[in-house]
């Protein structure tokens, strides 16, 4: 298999979480939540952990996806 | 870190309480769905990504083609991800509102879909809520009818976290607006110094 196929997935994969967290985050943020009002909420700072989640692990499989790569290029 | 705050819009001023925030409306309740609205689609994806990592490392793969493992194993992990996160990104962005002045059900999802409906408080006749199985009740949510002012118009809205408190801060933020609707032309009256009619 071309190797340049597998990473060009995860480059695609990784610009494609950035655009949705992007958009999310976009949206979200137009809420302004109280805590009076927003007890039962999913809001903008507990969706930061999903966020946090989902770009650092398509990150570390770009990453991941480059290393193994070098290696075959090397080898 | 500043990168990360401004690339999400963390921290940025807010100039209204949400999108399509009236002059004069005030928030007295915002909602997602319950949790438990993700369940079956957790156990689906669970189910499926046991499947392939199953096939993947099983010998039929290696019958099948010569594609390393790891490609494909990462390629799988990788779609799973965005399965769960996109989900729970979409569930982030399903609101119910309760504003002084109507109930906001925004269904939006991350790219594809723009959806709000908004049932103003006058329209509303009944409020009804409803918590039947063993699940419902540990798990504290149900299901809310709202019923309208003409017998076709019925609002369900399921999965909604705490119905009984959801539905008794609904129940208030109505009575409330019904009483100032009624009592709206006698304090107009008398605002202008006109005696209201005996």
């Amino acid at each position: 298999m071309n190797w340049w196929l597998f990473f060009g997935f995860h480059i695609l994969s990784l610009v494609f979480c950035l655009m949705a967290t992007r958009a999310t985050f976009r949206y979200l943020s137009k809420y302004r939540m109280t805590p009076q009002t927003s007890f039962l909420m999913v809001g903008l700072e507990r969706t930061q952990y999903v966020a946090l989640f989902y770009v650092g692990s398509i990150l570390i499989l770009t990453l991941l996806s480059l290393a193994v790569g070098i290696f075959h290029f090397f080898s | 870190m500043h990168f990360w705050k401004a690339f999400l819009h963390i921290g940025a001023p807010r100039k209204r309480d949400f999108p399509g925030h009236q002059p004069g409306e005030h928030v007295e309740l915002i909602t997602v769905l319950h949790w438990v609205s993700l369940v079956p689609f957790f156990f689906q994806v669970a189910i499926l990504f046991g499947l392939s990592i199953w096939f993947i490392t099983s010998d039929l793969y290696s019958e099948i083609t010569d594609v390393p493992r790891i490609f494909t194993m990462s390629i799988v992990v990788a779609l799973f991800i965005h399965a769960l996160c996109f989900r729970l990104y979409n569930y982030s962005l399903k609101v119910i509102l309760v504003t002084n002045f109507r109930v906001i059900d925004i269904r939006h999802s991350v790219f594809l879909k723009r959806e709000r409906e908004a049932i103003p408080m006058f329209n509303i006749q009944d409020l009804r809520y409803q918590q039947s199985g063993i699940f419902q009740r540990i798990f504290h949510y149900g299901t809310l009818m709202i019923l309208g002012s003409s017998t076709d118009l019925k609002y369900v809205f399921r999965y909604v976290p705490r119905v009984n408190k959801f539905h008794h801060i609904l129940a208030e933020v109505h009575q409330k607006r019904l009483r100032e609707q009624s009592s709206f032309p006698s304090a107009m009256l008398r605002e202008k110094g006109i005696p209201p009619a005996s």
